[in-house]
């Protein structure tokens, strides 16, 4: 399946999609409204190990976790770790996620967002001894919300780009 | 196709340990941030492109000013000029004076020696919900710890410098602590943030301090990070538990933490201020009360 139609296809549109994240995660809050900001760019890695599970893997995480943390300025490796362990989760049940309807998607979702938020909190807790809140419960429930939409516009662009 | 082609735990290991690595190389290394410091320069083109709605909407705002505003707006900055100025002359004559007296008393001098401005980036450092980024970096000499200023009190300190952006950590944020000192009475505190409220708490406080809400709060100059004298906060709660060993005051920060732009940073000789210390004397000679 990758060799006949190799040339129509256009990986490209997976880097981009990672880069729209990375705008829309660094995009401008006022401050009373930061903490209910979603990781967007979590959410568009479950998709891509989802949808992609050959192409976006646990090593693709990996890189995508450690530009978020060079681009938020943070700790060096803590993004890049949870990004890590997210894919490999989401690559366990790729193919099991695929076959279900949106909504029940959107109870793995929290499962992922939740041990992703727990990492963070746990190594912001060692480093800085204290449960900050940074990493906030809010911006989860957000997240929760706008994957419906997410999916459908992720799906979008994977069948424009015609990725399997 | 197979399941288990894309659940290699060995990958999983592999990254998750040089994860690991890094984090803590990047904690205690001064090489591993060096290295992170060069490529962070990769994430101004993202940044840019996050913070053009708003940069374009500021332009705007400034192009649509009619004239009349424009000018209301001269003449009232022509004012502010001309108070200053005549503020400043008298503070010239104290400048000299305090360094005379301090000559005499064979301590150095006290004052920041060097400050530049530097601009807030209008982006959101995701996590980070009281850290902002401004515009100057290593290239211009910021280095961790820099204290940053505003017109009117204390912002924060850098906390992460990469060649040409630097974040600052906001004294709201729950990790920082701000050694502070009543301008009425000379007590003594720490200042911590507290978090999403945008408040400061100040901590061990004793029961029967004298301390009150409107109190200014300056930086004491202890810990060697701030500079002494500057604004931090002003009290604006306290509560007397009789079953707590310390009072729970809290104080609302002095700078426009959410609506400037444009803040400064201050180099200042930290040796010396936090060898010098004053004694707990109250520092404003100009309290009606005492």
């Amino acid at each position: 399946m990758t060799s006949l139609f190799a040339s129509r296809q256009s990986t490209w549109v997976i880097p981009a999609t990672f880069l729209v994240s990375y705008v829309l995660i660094s995009f401008p809050v006022s401050p009373q409204w930061r903490g209910y900001s979603p990781d967007w760019v979590t959410l568009v890695l479950i998709y891509w190990c989802m949808a992609a599970p050959q192409r976006v893997g646990v090593g693709a995480a990996w890189l995508v976790g450690l530009g978020l943390d060079l681009l938020t300025f943070g700790l060096v490796g803590s993004h890049a770790l949870t990004k890590t362990v997210i894919a490999f989760l989401v690559g366990r049940v790729a193919l099991r996620l695929r076959a279900y309807p949106v909504w029940q998607q959107t109870a793995f979702i929290l499962i992922f967002l939740v041990i992703e938020t727990t990492i963070l909190a746990t190594i912001e807790y060692l480093l800085g001894g204290y449960w900050g809140g940074m990493f906030s419960w809010k911006a989860l429930a957000v997240g929760l919300a706008v994957w419906p939409l997410l999916f459908l516009v992720l799906r979008r662009c994977r069948r424009w780009g015609r990725l399997s | 196709m197979k399941l288990h082609r894309y659940e290699s735990v060995h990958a999983l290991l592999f990254f998750v340990v040089l994860s690991i690595v890094l984090m803590v190389g990047h904690f205690y290394s001064e090489n591993v941030r060096q290295i992170a410091r060069a490529i962070s320069v990769l994430s101004a083109p993202v940044h840019l492109i996050a913070a053009s709605p708003s940069t374009v909407y500021r332009w705007f705002e400034g192009s649509l000013d009619s004239r009349d505003e424009l000018e209301l707006e001269l003449a009232e900055l022509s004012r502010k000029q001309l108070v200053l100025q005549t503020r400043l002359q008298q503070f010239k004559a104290l400048e000299s004076e305090n360094e005379r007296l301090r000559n005499l008393l064979h301590a150095g001098a006290r004052l920041a020696s060097k400050i530049q401005l530097a601009q807030l980036v209008n982006v959101n450092l995701h996590g980070y919900s009281h850290t902002v980024l401004i515009n100057r970096g290593a290239a211009d000499g910021v280095i961790t710890g820099l204290p940053v200023i505003d017109e009117s009190g204390l912002v924060g300190q850098v906390t992460r410098v990469s060649s040409f952006r630097s974040s600052v950590a906001l004294v709201t944020d729950p990790a920082q602590g701000v050694p502070v000192q009543s301008v009425r009475t000379g007590m003594r505190a720490i200042a911590f943030g507290v978090g999403g409220t945008g408040k400061l708490r100040l901590l061990y406080v004793d029961q029967n301090a004298d301390i009150r809400i409107g109190d200014l709060l300056v930086t004491s100059g202890l810990g060697g990070i701030y500079p002494s004298r500057y604004p931090v906060a002003r009290v604006s709660k306290i509560e007397r538990r009789v079953d707590q060993a310390f009072m729970a005051v809290h104080a609302m920060p002095s700078a426009h933490l959410n609506k400037g732009h444009q803040v400064v940073l201050v180099w200042h000789d930290s040796a010396e201020s936090s060898t010098e210390l004053d004694p707990a004397l109250p520092l404003a000679a100009d309290s009606s009360d005492d």
